[in-house]
């Protein structure tokens, strides 16, 4: 009991946890098809409704449908959705923030302003009008969510170009006669990597959970692909039939916790000050 | 350490929350179960209504008669579970040689439950007030002239031409009979320019001005309707109370209903009903009703592309799962031929084993198209009797790729789809048919050129045989040469046609264990008057 308390304690034990239970649904991406034990899309109307069994681990939907290999495979499409959000977001970020710190003045107001007006809005909402706009699929709601999420990203960048421009190494490299670009990004861009990483990781959970509520919300995927938002909401009609929408709920919930865990974790490790602690 | 803390009372309080948020819901419903089980004389009824006006010469919602049949009374109304016009406030009546001018007798001796007397006059009143307030309502009263009082027990009512289906619009509350001296007094007017000088309306939406069986003591607009039994009605009226809470979660009504909070979960689907648990003191009740669900295949080349050739279109008819469907839609669902439902004059049924994939395949191939193409299917967000229309889009891809179409499904806001629908704009669609009043002219509406027929883009020249038998079906009045024509025309539309009928929907809900006299009418839904909570 007491060597469990101290592991569940110990420094880095919700890191580990998280890292774990992304790891896993890594394997899950890449696996899908050898861990599905049915197909996603095939319909059985003599088995509707089914609870789950040995042979359909998480019962079968409103056609019949596996809902165990229907979770397996949402995998893909919710992690990936995520994983490029994040990445698009970052990218903008990243451009965006570093010329308006890198340039300062008139050229920052004007940028940090135009961010602001985007953060202005509630950001589902916001996302579910260009979502809307643009028409439901995946593309669009990656859209629209990156779109939403990288003036977050861009104020990061800009912060921490304005600190480290006036750096010595900064000015040392000016001096030897590097570009703006290249003291940019070979500089400067490596040495805020840290904060930037922190905030992704965070940040991939947060993408995952809003793009399952846009396909709640029929925003997202078109049925028939399988995706845990719209899979929520295909059992929240028959709520008694509970296992239709509770798996996949799990599965969301399982991942947009762990990318926090990890977000966490990496934010102590990297953060100086903690580390002297 | 910290974080475990953090993570514990997180936890905690979701949890904490979810406990209050159900205590809440008990703790309100325990107040209304009191009202509900202190007098067996007081029925609750559950549903997720659509009632924007309780005027009847103004409503036009799908849960309208359920409320005006309570409330009001007409020359002749339906009855039980049946589409068939009976005698109400009228006794009988007369067509004369023309067809169009019809003479109404009424039953002598009644009275609103105001207690004024039910006159000629009241009749004239409340049909020209329908035609002149030039509402949602109003529609069904075009066809008529004019009307009369000669004498103080005849209404006589002259058409514009002849219609077969005019004493079954009579049955919709745009024909209710209202008290003409009471809605006088609130402001209510009959003259030709009704449509802006009429100021009865809100009177109407707190108080009833009918003979039906109960009269409205309060309404408040999706939230609860109270109705207490009319003194001055001459049958039986079984509960001297009603009320009517809106529930529009289906999941709750079924909960409600398990626990005694409410008698009738009305607004409930064909899935909900199955978690009720037999033996329970609930009980499911199935009932056909007209409503039709139907995919529609754009007739026009440049719009519909593949799907506008007649040889897909029966392919694709031939590809579709009917049984699938009839399972999905629920007990009780039926699979009519095509565009006559079943309780409809001539109506026919589809074969049984019609589905044929080597057949649908052939006729891919006549077409050209062996190795299939691939078509968006649009499907709103809605339902019809509680089947999602994009379950029904997964079915269809689904039943379709076997002859090699490749279904993308493409799913919408409904008011987006039934505009670009109406607007004919549409390729290959997932839609209903719900008919406004129960007669088979309702039903022509999917002949080529009229309302339905137009938006598949399906000219009145591609087909004149069934235009002419649809022309000689609108006025003739001999049931068994109408119940030919009917009967035709399936068969016309059944083999060609851009569309292909998939199921009628069933009505299925749940109520009370001893709750009797439930018969469902898809018109006005439950007789309130005939239900009855036994000991």
């Amino acid at each position: 009991m007491r060597t469990f308390k101290s592991f569940i304690t110990q420094k880095g034990f919700l890191f580990k946890l998280g890292l774990i239970i992304c790891a896993l649904w890594f394997i899950v991406v890449i696996f899908a098809p050898l861990i599905a034990t049915h197909s996603t899309t095939a319909q059985d109307l003599s088995i509707r409704y089914e609870p789950p069994s040995l042979s359909h681990l998480f019962g079968t939907d409103e056609l019949g449908r596996d809902v165990f290999s229907r979770v397996m495979y949402g995998s893909r499409i919710s992690l990936t959705a995520g994983i490029i959000t994040v990445i698009c977001a970052l990218s903008i970020g990243i451009l965006f923030g570093g010329i308006a710190g890198y340039k300062g003045g008139k050229v920052d107001e004007i940028m940090m302003r135009f961010s602001e007006l985007i953060m202005a809005f509630p950001p589902l909402i916001l996302a579910m009008v260009i979502a809307a706009a643009l028409g439901p699929s995946i593309l669009n709601s990656v859209i629209a969510m990156a779109i939403i999420w990288w003036p977050n990203y861009a104020r990061l960048m800009r912060s921490m170009v304005i600190s480290l421009k006036e750096s010595e190494y900064v000015t040392a490299s000016r001096v030897m006669g590097a570009s703006h670009i290249r003291v940019l990004f070979l500089e400067i861009l490596p040495n805020s990597f840290g904060p930037l990483l922190v905030m992704a990781t965070l940040d991939l959970g947060n993408a995952i959970l809003m793009f399952s509520g846009l396909s709640f919300l029929g925003l997202g995927t078109q049925p028939p692909t399988p995706e845990w938002g719209s899979m929520v909401s295909d059992g929240a009609k028959v709520i008694q039939n509970w296992w239709v929408s509770t798996f996949p709920g799990l599965a969301i919930f399982s991942i947009s916790i762990a990318a926090n865990f990890v977000g966490d974790g990496l934010r102590d490790f990297l953060d100086p000050k903690l580390q002297k602690e | 350490m910290k974080k475990i803390i953090l993570l514990a009372i997180t936890l905690l309080v979701s949890l904490s929350l979810i406990a209050c948020s159900e205590k809440e819901e008990s703790g309100q419903t325990t107040s209304s179960s009191s009202s509900s089980n202190g007098s067996q004389d007081t029925i609750v009824i559950g549903v997720a209504s659509d009632w924007k006006t309780l005027d009847p010469a103004r409503a036009y919602e799908v849960f309208g008669n359920f409320y005006f049949y309570a409330t009001y009374e007409n020359l002749y109304m339906l009855e039980g579970s049946e589409l068939i016009p009976k005698p109400a406030l009228a006794k009988e009546y007369s067509v004369d040689e023309s067809g169009l001018v019809y003479t109404f007798k009424l039953v002598e001796g009644r009275k609103f439950a105001s207690g004024n007397p039910i006159t000629a006059n009241d009749v004239v009143f409340s049909f020209n007030r329908t035609m002149n307030i030039k509402d949602n309502a109003s529609a069904l009263a075009e066809g008529v002239e004019k009307v009369e009082a000669p004498d103080e027990n005849t209404v006589v009512v002259t058409l514009k031409e002849q219609d077969a289906s005019f004493l079954s619009k009579l049955t919709s509350n745009a024909f209710a009979v209202v008290d003409s001296q009471v809605v006088k007094e609130q402001g209510g007017t009959d003259a030709e320019d009704a449509s802006t000088t009429d100021t009865a309306t809100a009177y109407l939406d707190g108080t009833s001005a009918g003979s039906g069986p109960y009269v409205l003591t309060k309404w408040t607009q999706n939230t609860e309707m109270v109705l207490e039994k009319n003194p001055n009605y001459p049958g039986t009226v079984n509960a001297s109370k009603i009320i009517i809470k809106e529930i529009p979660d289906p999941n709750t009504q079924i909960q409600a209903l398990e626990k005694g909070e409410i008698d009738v979960a009305l607004s409930v689907g064909p899935d909900q009903v199955k978690t009720i648990k037999e033996g329970g003191n609930a009980k499911v009740v199935s009932s056909p009703t007209s409503t039709i669900s139907f995919l529609l295949m754009n007739n026009s080349p440049e719009i519909g592309k593949e799907m506008s050739d007649p040889l897909v279109q029966q392919a694709v008819r031939y590809a579709l799962d009917y049984e699938g469907f009839k399972q999905l839609a629920g007990d009780g669902a039926l699979l009519p031929m095509s565009f006559v439902q079943d309780g409809f004059v001539g109506a026919q049924s589809r074969a049984d084993n019609y589905q044929n994939i080597e057949k649908a395949k052939e006729l891919m191939k006549e077409a050209g198209f062996e190795n299939g193409f691939t078509v968006p299917l649009i499907a709103a967000n809605y339902d019809s009797e509680g089947l999602s229309w994009v379950t029904i889009a997964e079915k269809v891809k689904e039943d379709l790729s076997k002859i090699n179409i490749n279904v993308e499904i493409q799913t919408g806001d409904v008011g987006v789809v039934i505009e670009d629908y109406r607007n004919g704009k549409t390729p290959f669609l997932v839609m209903h048919w719900s008919p406004d009043y129960y007669d088979l002219s309702n039903q022509l509406a999917f002949i080529p050129g009229d309302i339905v027929g137009t938006r598949a883009n399906w000219d009145p020249s591609a087909n004149p045989e069934l235009v002419a038998l649809a022309e000689q079906a609108k006025v003739e009045i001999d049931e068994a040469k109408r119940a030919e024509l009917s009967g035709k025309m399936q068969e016309i539309i059944a083999e060609n046609s851009p569309y292909a009928f998939l199921v009628q929907h069933p009505k299925s809900f749940a109520v009370s264990a001893n709750l009797e006299g439930v018969a469902y009418n898809d018109l006005f839904k439950l007789s309130l008057k005939d239900l009855k909570l036994s000991k």
